[in-house]
């Protein structure tokens, strides 16, 4: 078990709705916090002095440089990574019912990967370069999602997803001998403001209808995830899925 | 059970398993670029195997220093490990 007291933590992504769980529970447990968010108001709705909120933009690797050197300089030494960052887009490949885009853009196939891919890259590249270092025996939390098995209507943000679940296994690899570990979180859809603006109402019952559990989960049980992949120190290399049974 | 082996020996054998080459390659005069085998990731398990084995914690200093068995030598024997 890894004892989060005292301990440096870094939640990238940290002013959404499950970073802000993912706060709340680390806090409870005396870590000490760092926010990277690209979100001008985020420090609001994060609104915890003990907390240095570091905007920056993920997608932009000099102000991810920019913001980890910024919670080094606050936190000391970083114990963990929790890569929330990113957002959902949907776009089917071929629309035949829309003359004017008939196929998915490519400029938003570029935006989705880099937002969420990318950023994860880069975010982790920083930190584990730091965690390296100082020789400290850390951990990364990964954001993917159900989607990584192949959501229609997501070519990009699956793609990215699977690509964040491949990242996982690969680092897991290679820092694992450094004693730096790597996990991801598959959540399944998340009662959350991203998911109201990003699904249709219909859209977002007929997800919740189809998972075994009939329900969307809460930021609170995704964030429970996070916390058990930093708190326990063999887990690694591996995505675990927190979707109530829909990947199943 | 005690390993009765000399450091010296246990290095040998730890470098050799790690970088799949013969105990007689496992040479003082052996360095990174002259050994396939030995690249960025297989010297991450190197400092594993070294950490585990004699029971030291190497710094990032000592990692980016140990680019040959000689150097393996001095950075252990720098930490009080009798080879």
């Amino acid at each position: 078990m890894i004892e989060l007291a005292g301990k440096g933590v870094v939640v990238a992504g940290g002013a959404g709705s499950i970073g802000r769980s993912v706060i709340g529970m680390l806090r409870e447990r005396g870590a000490r916090l760092a926010v990277i968010d690209k979100d001008p108001d985020g420090a609001h709705r994060v609104d915890d002095a003990e907390i240095a909120y570091l905007q920056a933009d993920a997608a932009d690797d000099g102000a991810v440089a920019g913001a980890v050197g910024g919670a080094v300089a606050r936190l000391g030494k970083i114990h963990a990574l929790v890569n929330c960052t990113g957002v959902i887009h949907s776009e089917p490949l071929v629309s035949l019912m829309n003359p004017a885009r008939r196929r998915h853009a490519v400029e938003s196939w570029d935006a989705v990967i880099r937002s969420n891919l990318t950023a994860t890259f880069m975010l982790a590249a920083h930190v584990a370069e730091h965690m390296a270092t100082n020789r400290i025996k850390g951990v990364i939390v990964n954001f993917s999602s159900v989607a990584a098995a192949g959501n229609p209507g997501q070519t990009a943000y699956a793609a990215a997803k699977a690509g964040i679940e491949a990242m996982t296994a690969v680092w897991a690899r290679e820092l694992g001998p450094l004693g730096i570990r790597v996990v991801a979180i598959a959540p399944g859809f998340v009662d959350t403001p991203s998911t109201h603006a990003a699904l249709s109402d219909a859209l977002i019952k007929e997800w919740g209808q189809r998972t075994p559990l009939r329900r969307l989960a809460t930021a609170d049980e995704i964030a429970h995830g996070v916390v058990f992949a930093i708190e326990n120190s063999f887990v690694t290399g591996r995505t675990i899925h927190i979707d109530g049974g829909l990947s199943v | 059970m005690e390993d009765q082996r000399s450091g010296h020996e246990r290095l040998v054998l730890l470098v050799s398993q790690t970088l799949r080459l013969p105990l007689d390659a496992i040479v003082d005069t052996l360095q990174m670029q002259d050994a396939d085998t030995w690249d960025s990731l297989t010297h991450m398990e190197l400092v594993a195997a070294i950490e585990d084995t004699f029971v030291v914690e190497l710094s990032a200093d000592d990692i980016v220093t140990m680019t040959s068995v000689s150097h393996i030598r001095s950075v252990l024997a720098a930490r009080g490990v009798e080879l």
